[in-house]
């Protein structure tokens, strides 16, 4: 069974569209900068807002289908929801909480407090049933929150940036907690978020949501090896260069040439991995199958036993390469370097 | 700044004082006991709680409406639901006379079709009181749902909850305290209304009138009676600001800071 969008919906001047599925067991997760559309999405998912055309289904039921003049509210669907700040009714304790949306459905209420007592109990929260929510920590507001969301047992739950209110030290906890509860959960998942960490630790597939438009959608393998933006580029941390390609060449659109170690025709990207890039300090003679461009380092990002050289030049880039050489040339920002690239190196898609 | 500021409570105060100071103490229990002060106090009380009741009642949905949902001509209801508030009541009374009186646009037709008749009769003072008092309730509400974050109320649907049953469990108790002030509020208003009141149910004695009414009359042929009445409206009001102030306004503002 599946969860079906495919709509575009626009406010103001800022356009949303959206053509994507997920699978019950699965989970997706929609990543992109601030103001992608990534909340709009939600809300249009859980039926908080509606959208202009297209439709949304769940399970082959049509949640929001305009042109059928159908709209099921957010109360009569089955979607739960892990608000970004949680948004636990502060009035009510933790078993309250949880116990709300069977409540609100007509559930009596000794049975109800009974399910959300066992429901708190699977995420380890059984020793603050009655505390009012003000006074949980984040990890434990979150888990309610998640308690909450999984008590009216969703066909599909919705996670907007569910780690991002929690401190670093906390977030690898939970992160790793809610990886297990999600893996035990039957319906389809979609997680928001801007961190790829979340992504890898949590998706089966990843959305890659930019300006409203869905930039690319695949597993996260497919997405990171060959991405097709600089956001996603950024995110994997590799160099994405865009240009046309003909024979072994590829000319960018400012005009830097790129050797290539196979045949390639019309507009392209490659992808250089930091890793595949050397540094040196002077223009040495390079044979036919090298790159070689100058650059300016603008950064130098050291991390144990390896170092993130950012470079600025003709073609931005970054390289990473070990301590040890950075010590021995001597690297510092401001210093005027080359970058050395071997053309089997480059690896070229199509746009 | 302080000076002009202590001019405004001389101003607020001075009344008062000249008030008091003219009480004929003496006979405050001689006034009090009187049957037909009883009988305006009485009558005053009961009409000014059956409105706030009604205000209740009516303005909350009212007041929810004009927060949460948005419709064509909302900011031309929102006038129209607080226009008796600028008004003079007396105007409210004329317009009240003309739709709602015996020969008025609706009147005739409550009148025709179910032998109901409000001039003249202790439902038009409710009717009146309800009018100039029930725009308070309404706009005190609607600012108290305005400045609840609406994501709780987003949050409590996607659980599956019904909009009557989020607006009875999260919206009205978090807004408790606005609405008890507004209900208290427009109790208040509806105890000391007197233009709207006259003029649509005029002033009989048992029937419609009401403590505001019978002090008026009592200045005419009784000034002391007025000065007794007078002060007992004014215990009443002070009583209950003063009292909103320490229980509900105090309980708010401590709630917005947690």
């Amino acid at each position: 069974m599946t969860t079906h969008f495919n709509f575009s919906v626009t406010q103001g001047d800022f356009n949303l569209k959206i053509d994507a599925s997920v699978n019950d067991g699965e989970v997706l997760a929609v990543l992109g900068p601030n103001g992608s559309g990534k909340s709009t999405l939600l809300r249009l998912l859980s039926g908080l807002q509606q959208i202009d055309t297209g439709h949304i289904s769940s399970r082959n039921i049509q949640w929001d289908s305009p042109t059928d003049d159908i709209f099921v509210e957010a109360q009569q669907r089955r979607v739960g929801v892990v608000f970004q700040d949680y948004l636990l009714f502060k009035e009510l304790s933790a078993v309250e909480n949880v116990a709300f949306g069977l409540r609100a459905q007509g559930v009596n209420k000794a049975t109800a407090i009974e399910q959300a007592r066992a429901l708190l109990q699977q995420v380890g929260l059984s020793e603050h049933l009655h505390k009012k929510t003000p006074t949980l920590s984040g990890g434990q507001a979150q888990r309610v929150a998640l308690a909450r969301a999984l008590a009216i047992q969703p066909h599909l739950l919705l996670l907007d940036e569910p780690l991002a209110a929690l401190d670093v030290a906390t977030r690898q906890t939970v992160r790793r907690d809610l990886r297990r509860y999600l893996s035990s959960f039957q319906g389809a998942v979609v997680l928001v978020t801007h961190d790829p960490i979340d992504a890898y630790a949590l998706a089966d597939r990843v959305l890659i949501l930019e300006n409203g438009q869905v930039m690319q959608i695949g597993t996260l393998n497919e997405v990171t090896a060959h991405p097709r933006s600089r956001y996603v580029a950024d995110l994997v941390g590799t160099n994405l260069i865009t240009g046309h390609a003909s024979g072994v060449t590829l000319t960018t659109s400012t005009g830097i040439t790129v050797v290539l170690a196979d045949q390639a025709d019309g507009d392209v990207f490659a992808v250089i991995k930091p890793q595949a890039i050397t540094i040196v300090t002077s223009n040495e003679l390079t044979s036919s199958a090298r790159n070689t461009w100058p650059g300016v380092i603008t950064d130098i990002d050291r991390s144990a036993e390896r170092c993130r050289i950012t470079l600025h030049g003709p073609l931005p880039l970054v390289a990473e390469i070990t301590a040890a050489a950075v010590e021995s040339m001597a690297l510092r920002i401001g210093d005027e370097v080359f970058a050395v690239v071997k053309a089997t190196e480059v690896e070229v898609y199509s746009r | 700044m302080l000076a002009l500021a202590g001019v405004s409570v001389a101003f607020f105060a001075l009344p008062f004082a000249g008030l008091i100071w003219r009480a004929p103490w003496s006979k405050v229990t001689d006034i009090l006991s009187e049957k037909s002060v009883g009988t305006a106090l009485w009558l005053s009380l009961e009409t000014s709680l059956i409105t706030a009741l009604i205000s209740c009642i009516f303005g909350v949905p009212l007041a929810w409406l004009l927060a949460r949902v948005n419709f064509p001509g909302q900011s031309f209801v929102r006038a129209l639901a607080t226009l008796s508030m600028v008004l003079p009541p007396v105007v409210g009374g004329v317009a009240l006379f003309f739709s709602f009186g015996r020969r008025g646009l609706f009147g005739q037709y409550l009148n025709d079709w179910f032998g109901i008749r409000l001039p003249f009769t202790t439902a038009g003072v409710v009717i009146a009181q309800c009018f100039v008092a029930m725009p308070f309730l309404v706009l005190t509400v609607e600012a108290a749902i305005r400045q609840l974050d609406s994501r709780y109320e987003d949050a409590a649907r996607t659980l599956g909850a019904s909009r009557l049953y989020v607006f009875r469990r999260i919206t009205l108790p978090s807004i408790k305290p606005a609405l008890v002030a507004g209900v208290a509020l427009a109790w208040a208003r509806a105890l000391g209304e007197f233009g709207a009141t006259i003029t649509f149910a005029g002033n009989l004695p048992g029937t419609t009138q009401t403590m505001p009414l019978a002090t008026y009359l009592a200045l005419e042929s009784d000034p002391e009676a007025a000065l007794i009445l007078s002060m007992l409206m004014i215990t009443v009001s002070f009583v209950v600001l003063v009292g909103l102030r320490d229980r509900w306004l105090g309980h708010q503002r401590n709630d917005l800071v947690s």
